[in-house]
């Protein structure tokens, strides 16, 4: 057999080595060879080779219930529109804040009597019964009159 | 058998008709050499063929993802020499036993006539590379027995030429101690 370049520094470094002739000296069993390419195949599976767009499909598969789901709480949490709408752009607080700008903005100018006669009058104290026939005897109200003007 | 070229057996084994019979091509096609590194490396003849036959099933499930600019016989070697990694590691941990003691399992196929023809110097020497730790042995096995270039092995191994120069230098020496100590005695 031919050696390597590297065997003359092998001839050097390891003399025994060199000279054990380096043919192989195992028995390889009898149709070995012509028996081994068929039990290879005998292992093989025969089932027909995966296509490509298969594990590409087995993914579209497992993402579709996730997108439902998605969709489904979308749906579920979106803005129903039989409910009256706000103002778009407007929150609560925003909403409040441009109607005492608007207030500021109309009472601008007025003067303090006009504002006056603006504030709410404040409501008179409920009167009992007793006070209220006391107060019709003193002013001199006909109750039949009050009523009927009812 | 007349040689096939990479092109023509992967050309072959992607057409869906012809998948098993290329396949069936490639093994026969490269059978005999794995044959000869597997058996080096696990020495029993039917470990050697079930290592082989996992080697072909790995190629067979791999060959759709193998990449062209790598050789083909670069990468069942490269099946090979892992499965022969993995084999020995599982044989140590089966056994619950030291390197010794595997050693000396593997030898017994030495002293088997219908297994080994070798002479006792041929023998020593088997022994002598039994001593040695599985990926130094694979890597001495390559290039004294198999005569792959370093680049080669370094495809195979997926380590740098100069630590394959290295280890092979360690092992040549470990050897020829083994052998002058074998014949001393």
């Amino acid at each position: 057999m031919e050696h390597a370049p590297e065997d003359d520094d092998l001839e050097r470094i390891a003399p025994m080595l060199s000279r054990i002739p380096r043919t192989d000296p195992f028995v390889v069993p009898e149709g070995f060879h012509d028996r081994f390419a068929q039990e290879v195949q005998g292992r093989l599976p025969r089932t027909a080779r995966t296509p490509v767009w298969r594990p590409w499909l087995l993914r579209t598969a497992m993402a579709l219930p996730v997108a439902a789901l998605l969709v489904t709480g979308w749906w579920m949490l979106r803005p129903n529109p039989t409910e009256p709408q706000k103002a778009p752009g407007l929150d609560a607080a925003s909403a409040d804040l441009a109607e005492v700008v608007w207030e500021e903005d109309l009472l601008q100018g007025l003067t303090d009597e006009e504002l006056a006669a603006l504030s709410p009058v404040p409501e008179a104290p409920a009167l009992s019964v007793e006070e209220l026939a006391d107060y019709y005897e003193l002013t001199g109200t006909d109750l039949t009159d009050l009523i009927e003007s009812l | 058998m007349a040689e096939f070229s990479d092109r023509e057996l992967l050309d072959l084994f992607r057409q869906e008709g012809s998948r098993h019979y290329a396949f069936n091509l490639l093994v026969r096609q490269y059978q005999g050499r794995l044959y000869a590194f597997v058996r080096r490396m696990v020495t029993d003849p039917d470990e050697s063929k079930d290592v082989l036959q996992n080697v072909f099933l790995k190629a067979w499930n791999g060959l759709d993802r193998f990449r062209e600019d790598a050789q083909l016989y670069s990468w069942l070697y490269r099946i090979a020499h892992n499965e022969c990694i993995t084999h020995l590691k599982r044989l140590r941990r089966g056994l619950f036993v030291s390197q010794d003691h595997v050693i000396e399992r593997l030898s017994t196929t030495l002293d088997k006539s219908e297994h080994f023809t070798g002479d006792a110097i041929q023998a020593a020497l088997q022994r002598a590379v039994m001593t040695l730790p599985d990926k130094q042995r694979a890597v001495f096995t390559m290039k004294y027995f198999q005569e792959l270039k370093y680049e080669e092995i370094s495809a195979i191994t997926g380590t740098s030429v100069g630590a394959l120069k290295s280890s092979y230098h360690i092992a040549v020496r470990k050897i020829e101690d083994q052998l002058t100590r074998d014949r001393t005695k």
